[in-house]
């Protein structure tokens, strides 16, 4: 052993931690009048699929997660209105908790009465809709288009068509273009901070003109993030054509890309034109009193919300990835640097479209362990994409849709590597940093027929390096919190760290290794709470799962052989301290990058042996 | 809970808005009879523009521009038409290469907007004008049976109904196509080969109802001229027996294939039409309800995708075969044989 690190792990010294941070806030409170703030809070999602609403409060003394509810989303036709599937999982969670949440006129009941009905915050998020049709508009290909288009990818959107001066396309060309693809958002960078202004007022002309000659019903909405010089006259210039949102500079300097403060913007821009155009969002953030957020955003925000709980004397980043029915998100926060990257071509519903489109089927065919014709894969996608609601009910259908897990998560996240910084810790280049701990939400992860399989496929799928924990979110509750933590941040965090909210998978802990397949490669000495020891080999090609019941500590100290690299050099050791999950520990030695045998019979054995080294477990 | 709701009615009234992007012309009045692939409505929606550099033609400064024009902004301008003038001993002209619209002057620029084909919108269903909204479209009413299908390829046709399908399990080949069958509507079973698709065109068919279709074939059928729609989804299939009993006893009436594409968001779906002549009194579709035991369901994912039953009981949380946990239903295909399907994997069908 060279090096001795402690891992904070310990979810009730967190809650203490985080008790003692904000104690005051999550008390009971008298507030002037006759208000009574428990602290507790209602959360509603709405998605493209389900909308689910969550209840959490204080019991004695500790912020917990009670009930919640599920219902389809409603915002589609023959409904058009996201209110009823609201009402519904609302409903659900009033049964379950026993607690009046909705009074007579059909409103959420805030703050919470005397009696003890309703709830004291309310935090919503949304992703239903088609992504918004987007035009970005940049000075050079590069530089601004480059980061404008970068904005674009941190929320729900499509961008159909690009326009730079590089381009050398006529001013009526583009405008024809815009007219074309009718956009739902144009969003226009250009010029560093006093940098240039006369280009980018010839683009914006170029686009008043196009919103000129548009119907005014149709004109998109504008967001403007270029030199903040030109910003006002942007604005006034805009203004009387159609909405207009003025952002800071996403390129202050030709070196420096700044997204962070736009994409704020970006999302009220976004609520804005969800407001507008599915009924009953707008009565939603009402009751959320603004605290309404694209999903993705509070994906984001939670990560970044644990970068900044735990302690992390390591400065690795923290990762939170959702896949969903029409859309997939990465959130990487590294050291409260945010880094969101939204996917409405990878999904498991509608956004299977973009594995159609952009993958082979030998990519999905390779993680099946049983005999399933190719031609069946493309027709379950084909259905899927149709009513992406649907659950498989044969086994053959589960191995189809687990893989079809693996290819949409690992496309997202190869293609999210290249926004994380380039000095985020990886242990190799072109693999996953390391992060601690990783958040995975998902109904294809959390709704699938055994905890080992979720694991799996979420190992399959992201392949890990290093030393992290890995934290399911069961109950689909973390957008709410991401949302909830503006409002309520004392009350998140404890619910971030209770294991009700985010089920601890357990700790994974994945060398990278040149080692001959079958030679060793680690050797671990597990010290457990009862003071029972034990060591184990880990051979290279292999997945062991070392049980450690729930809530117990454990003492684990790991030494690395032939230069196998856990995070902290080749061959260099560590010990941490942890608290089992599901699985305890699980030690992935099958290399990275994970490269499956390419014969048939002998990749499908080795499938099934991965799945059974889990299946002693759950 | 609430389901979604897939239609295979014998008789019933739809209405249909059939509505323009943007504003443009329309061309029926209310009460007016209209065949789906009527046009009724029409509008510039994909305009080109040129701009015309005034200011260069003339050869005067751009804030000069305005005292030369001889046309107004709004204006049409033939081919050839003069924009601006600037009289002279060399007098220089500025003229409309297109015909085209004035729409905007500026900087020393003229925008002239120039049609390119415009955006028809057909009726999309057989019936009667009911409301017109006047620049956007109208609301067609139509009373006849109706088929909701799954996939369309976009087309609208019209035609008699030539039933190929024998039984629920057809297949189609190209032995099916019969060339004395031009003009009709064709409908068959399940299509997995896309050179049948080619011959129905040469054949002169005006439409092909599928109960399923393979997935490779669907960029081939996207693009063939007459409407496609499949009925129950991808894969081999058998066509469910509600839409099987109602085409196949339909031999030779007329029916109206809008193959929309399927639009979860609009509720926009493919469908069929059979409508019926003169005043028949028709119940208006239920468009949604909850689902409870008696309903009669409409299986969407396999291993039972097509098939349809009744929901003999709401089972609740149920343990799948595969070990999946999902709200479920039995649902009894006859009397013998019930099965526990996820309510996610199920359309009421009224």
């Amino acid at each position: 052993m060279t090096k001795t690190k402690a891992f904070v792990d310990d979810y009730e010294e967190m809650d203490e931690l985080s008790a003692s941070q904000d104690g005051a806030a999550i008390t009971q409170e008298t507030h002037p009048g006759v208000e009574f703030r428990s602290g507790s809070l209602l959360t509603v999602d709405i998605g493209s699929v389900h909308t689910r609403a969550a209840l959490f409060d204080i019991v004695e003394g500790r912020a917990r997660f009670l009930a919640a509810g599920r219902s389809q989303t409603t915002a589609a036709a023959p409904l058009l209105d996201a209110s009823e599937g609201m009402r519904f999982a609302m409903e659900q969670v009033e049964q379950i908790s026993g607690r009046i949440l909705i009074g007579q006129d059909g409103r959420p009941l805030i703050p919470t009465t005397q009696r003890g009905q309703g709830v004291d915050y309310m935090a919503s998020t949304l992703s239903v809709g088609p992504p918004l049709k987007t035009v970005v508009v940049g000075l050079l290909d590069k530089v601004s288009l480059a980061s404008v288009t970068n904005l674009a990818k941190t929320s729900y959107t499509d961008v159909v068509a690009s326009i730079s001066l590089n381009k050398a396309q006529k001013p009526e060309e583009y405008i024809d273009v815009i007219q074309r693809v009718m956009p739902d958002l144009i969003m226009i960078a250009g010029g560093t901070d006093s940098g240039a202004s006369q280009s980018v007022l010839r683009l914006v002309n170029m686009i008043g003109m196009a919103l000129y000659l548009m119907p005014k019903e149709n004109r998109p909405d504008i967001l403007f993030a270029g030199n903040p010089a030109l910003a006002k006259q942007v604005q006034r210039f805009i203004k009387p054509l159609a909405n207009i949102q003025l952002a800071p500079n996403i390129r202050p300097a030709l070196a420096v890309e700044r997204l962070g403060p736009a994409q704020s913007i970006l999302t009220e821009t976004f609520k804005g034109i969800h407001i507008g155009r599915v009924a009953g969002i707008g009565d939603l953030s009402n009751w959320s009193s603004g605290n309404l957020i694209p999903t993705a955003n509070a994906l984001g925000r939670v990560t970044r919300f644990f970068s900044k709980i735990i302690p992390n004397p390591d400065k690795v980043g923290v990762l939170g990835v959702d896949v969903g029915a029409s859309s997939t998100t990465i959130a990487g926060s590294f050291d409260s640097d945010l880094r969101l990257r939204v996917f409405t071509k990878y999904g498991m519903g509608s956004g299977l479209k973009g594995i159609l489109e952009n993958s082979q089927l030998e990519d999905v065919t390779k993680w099946i362990p049983g005999e399933v014709h190719p031609e069946y894969i493309l027709n379950y996608i084909q259905n899927k994409i149709i009513y992406p609601g649907t659950v498989p009910m044969t086994n053959q259908d589960m191995y189809v849709e687990s893989a079809l897990a693996r290819v949409v998560l690992s496309r997202a996240m190869n293609e999210a590597l290249a926004s994380f910084p380039k000095d985020a810790n990886r242990l190799e280049a072109n693999t996953l940093p390391t992060f601690d701990p990783i958040v995975v939400s998902g109904a294809v992860f959390t709704n699938s027929p055994s905890m080992s399989q979720s694991m799996l496929m979420i190992l399959d799928a992201l392949q890990p390096t290093g030393i992290q924990r890995i934290l399911l979110d069961k109950n689909h509750l973390t957008p709410g919190l991401g949302a909830a933590s503006s409002v309520a941040p004392a009350l998140v965090s404890q619910l971030l760290l209770d294991p009700t909210v985010l089920l601890n998978l357990g700790f994974v802990i994945s060398p990278i290794s040149k080692a001959r397949p079958g030679s060793q490669v680690l050797k671990i000495r597990i010290q457990y709470q009862s003071g029972y020891e034990t060591t184990i080999s880990i051979h290279q090609g292999n997945i062991r799962i070392i049980p450690i019941p729930t809530g117990q500590r454990a003492r684990v100290y790991i030494d690395p052989l032939q230069r196998a690299n856990i995070g902290f050099g080749p061959g260099k050791g560590t010990s941490i301290q942890i608290v089992g999950g599901h699985f305890g520990l699980v030690v992935d030695a099958r290399g990275r990058p994970l490269e499956l045998p390419k014969k048939l019979d002998t990749r499908r054995n080795l499938l099934l042996k991965w799945q059974q080294s889990f299946n002693r477990i759950s | 809970m609430l389901v979604p709701i897939t239609h295979i009615l014998p008789l019933t009234t739809i209405e249909r808005r059939r509505f323009l992007p943007i504003e443009g012309e329309v061309f029926v009045r209310a009460g007016q009879e209209v065949r789906a692939d009527e046009v009724i409505a029409k509008a510039n929606l994909f305009a080109e523009h040129i701009s015309l550099d005034l200011s260069r033609g003339l050869g005067v400064p751009k804030s000069n521009v305005t005292s030369y024009m001889k046309r107004k902004i709004g204006e049409n301008v033939p081919q050839g038409g003069i924009i601006a003038t600037k009289p002279g001993v060399v007098s220089r002209v500025v003229r409309a290469p297109k015909n085209g619209k004035l729409v905007a002057v500026g900087g020393g620029q003229a925008l002239l907007q120039v049609s390119r084909k415009p955006y028809e919108l057909k009726a999309g269903i057989p019936g009667t004008v009911f409301k017109v909204e006047a620049d956007i479209g109208a609301v067609i009413q139509c009373t006849g049976a109706w088929i909701q299908g799954i996939w369309g390829n976009g087309k609208i046709g019209v035609g008699g109904l030539y039933v190929s399908a024998k039984d629920p399990d057809d297949i189609l080949t190209a032995k099916d196509v019969d060339p004395s069958q031009r003009g009709q509507i064709m409908f068959s079973g399940h299509c997995a080969d896309p050179k049948v698709l080619e011959l129905l065109v040469t054949s002169k068919m005006r439409g092909l109802i599928l109960g399923s279709m393979a997935t490779r074939v669907m960029p081939v059928a996207a693009r063939m001229p007459y409407p496609i729609i499949v009925l129950d989804g991808f894969g081999k299939i058998p066509i469910n027996a509600a839409a099987f009993q109602l085409l196949s006893t339909s031999e030779q009436r007329e029916i109206t294939l809008n193959a929309t594409p399927y639009n979860r968001h609009t509720g926009e779906r493919p469908e069929a039409i059979m409508p019926v002549v003169g005043d028949v009194a028709a119940n208006v579709p239920i468009e949604l309800t909850h689902i409870e035991a008696g309903k009669q369901v409409r299986v969407v994912k396999s291993p039972y995708q097509g098939m349809i039953g009744t929901v003999h009981r709401l089972a609740g949380l149920s343990t799948l075969p595969n070990g999946l946990l999902a709200d479920s239903a039995e649902i009894a295909f006859s009397e013998e044989e019930k099965v526990l399907i996820p309510l996610a994997n199920l359309e009421i069908l009224e």
